[in-house]
């Protein structure tokens, strides 16, 4: 379960991105987060996901309080999150099965796991045929497969998307919602920042909406 | 879950790391091989001049004159001095020995040695003493203990010779602690610098690594490989270079100053000593340049 206390964040040069936000998602939910560009989704995704600190508030976790963890634990939870990133953030000197293969590197799962593991997530955003490109060759789109690909191959308890489909045609965006859902039903909390109504509307899911970094109805 | 790592899989990775980056690694490398050419060739010269200079140092002899109701006893005196500190040769000089060597001295005059017989000249020790104590004070520390003795007529040492020579060593070496820790300064800050840069270049990785959950560790390891990788070969090219140049200037050096470009280590020390000293600051300094960018 997440929950968020009065969350406040101001970035450098006084820009508010977040103002007083409290809100709860619990566990094996799947969430909405919607508003205009600059209302704050991915800043709220990002203090989720620990990588940007709130400037006032508190965080809990599935019962910890998430800003006070030392930084020796903080890998550990990373494990066990996935986020797919606005900007993809994908390694460009590897190669796609080596960018999705890293993220279950470094829980120290062997080469034979990995490989099987790495073919059904590639197989899932159907992206097998692009296994040993580099990201920089592929189409925005099949970047962005490839990240939540990344994403879901750990099975995370928590996944985290940041406009997964920003790059997809209607078609495909369907497609990885429905990826997103199987990846629920399993247990996993699902939260999925978006400003497509389309999607939003044909998944009938809760709907957290931001605007100008406030919670809005 | 249990989490397994082999560590070849980890080295594996160190390496391809180096493959994948290997026109800055290459870079790196050379960086590393001259800083430490530069410096190991500093090392060397100053050595050598330094071997020189405590050449001169053994002409530091002291002259101890023995009372004449000793001298049946000389190989007990010369022992006791031999056991003191500081001491490094004592040589026994003869009544018989002192006229040869006047006479030597007076060569074409012997007329003033007239009459003279050999009993008068005192026979004595020629001591040499330890590098240690080649300057006005440690000369003057042995001197003072040898007086102690009561079959000691005399001594004799020039400390003129000694203060100079000690001063002018000290200057030496204030020169060489001055110019070294700059070369030394200058070494780790360009290895340093070197290895930031490499790393900053891969600044993104090691972020997406973090928010993949690596642990420090497993985020360190290829870069730390990476930078002692480097740092030997950088430290086998500069023992090379060494090498290359002590050749080249052989052909321009003038014999009797050949010494100073003269390796003094063995082969086998140099390329060695160089080798660890890049493995270290590559180790090192790629440890440090990360934990900029690191949380712990
Ligand atoms: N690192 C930062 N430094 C300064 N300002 C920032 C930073 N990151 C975000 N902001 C600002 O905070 C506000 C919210 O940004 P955020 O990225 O959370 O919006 P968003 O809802 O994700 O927008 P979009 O739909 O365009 O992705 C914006 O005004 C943005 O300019
Ligand atoms: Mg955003």
């Amino acid at each position: 379960m997440i929950q968020l206390f009065h969350i406040f964040k101001t970035y450098e040069g006084n820009v508010t991105a977040l103002s007083d936000i409290t809100l709860r998602v619990d566990k094996g939910e799947f969430v909405f987060v919607t508003g205009p560009s600059g209302a704050g989704k991915t800043t709220l995704l990002k203090i989720i996901f620990g990588s940007v600190i709130p400037s006032r508030g508190s965080i809990i976790i599935d019962g910890r309080n998430y800003l006070k963890i030392p930084p020796r634990e903080v890998p550990p939870l990373r494990r066990r999150m996935g986020f797919v990133f606005q900007d993809f953030k994908l390694i460009n000197t590897k190669t796609v099965f080596e960018n999705i293969a890293l993220s279950l590197k470094v829980m120290g799962l062997g080469p034979a796991e990995i490989k099987k593991r790495v073919w059904k997530a590639l197989s899932y955003v159907k992206l097998q045929h692009r296994a040993n490109f580099k990201p920089q060759v592929l189409s925005g789109g099949e970047q962005q497969r490839v990240a939540v690909a990344r994403a879901i191959v750990k099975e995370p308890t928590i996944l985290l998307a940041d406009e997964p489909t920003g790059n997809l045609d209607p078609d495909l965006a369907i497609e990885i919602m429905e990826i997103f859902k199987e990846v629920n039903s399993r247990g996993t909390t699902v939260v999925v920042a978006t400003h497509d109504r389309n999607l939003i509307k044909t998944m009938n899911k809760r709907t957290i909406a931001l605007e100008g970094g406030r919670l809005v109805a | 879950m249990k989490r397994k790592f082999s560590l070849l899989y980890i080295l594996a990775d160190g390496f391809r790391n180096l493959r994948e980056n290997l026109s800055l690694a290459v870079l790196s490398t050379i960086t590393v091989g001259f800083s430490l050419f530069i410096l190991a060739f500093f090392v060397m010269v100053f050595t050598n001049l330094h071997g020189v200079i405590w050449q001169w140092a053994d002409r530091t002899h002291m002259v101890v004159y023995i009372k004449d109701d000793a001298l049946k006893d000389v190989k007990s005196l010369s022992r006791a001095l031999k056991g003191m500190e500081g001491i490094k040769e004592v040589r026994y000089v003869s009544k018989d020995d002192a006229m040869r060597l006047l006479r030597k001295e007076l060569e074409g005059m012997e007329g003033v040695l007239e009459g003279i017989r050999k009993e008068v000249l005192p026979a004595s020790f020629d001591i040499r003493v330890k590098k240690e104590f080649v300057s006005p004070e440690g000369i003057g520390i042995i001197a003072a203990r040898i007086k102690k003795f009561p079959w000691v007529e005399d001594i004799q040492y020039g400390t003129e010779w000694v203060e100079r020579f000690a001063s002018f060593v000290r200057f030496m070496e204030v020169w060489a602690l001055i110019i070294g820790a700059f070369l030394t300064g200058a070494t780790l800050f360009i290895i340093a610098n070197t290895i930031k840069l490499a790393i900053y270049s891969r600044k993104e990785e090691i972020e997406i690594m973090e928010y993949l959950g690596a642990d420090d560790w497993y985020i360190k390891t290829p870069f730390v490989i990476e930078g002692t990788v480097q740092g030997v070969c950088g430290g086998l090219l500069a023992a090379l270079l060494v090498f290359t140049s002590q050749y080249i200037l052989s052909l321009y050096v003038p014999e009797h100053f050949a010494f100073i470009i003269e390796n003094p280590f063995s082969t086998l020390t140099l390329t060695g000593g160089l080798v660890v000293a890049g493995f270290v600051l590559g180790g090192v300094g790629s440890l440090l340049s990360l934990s900029r960018f690191l949380r712990v």
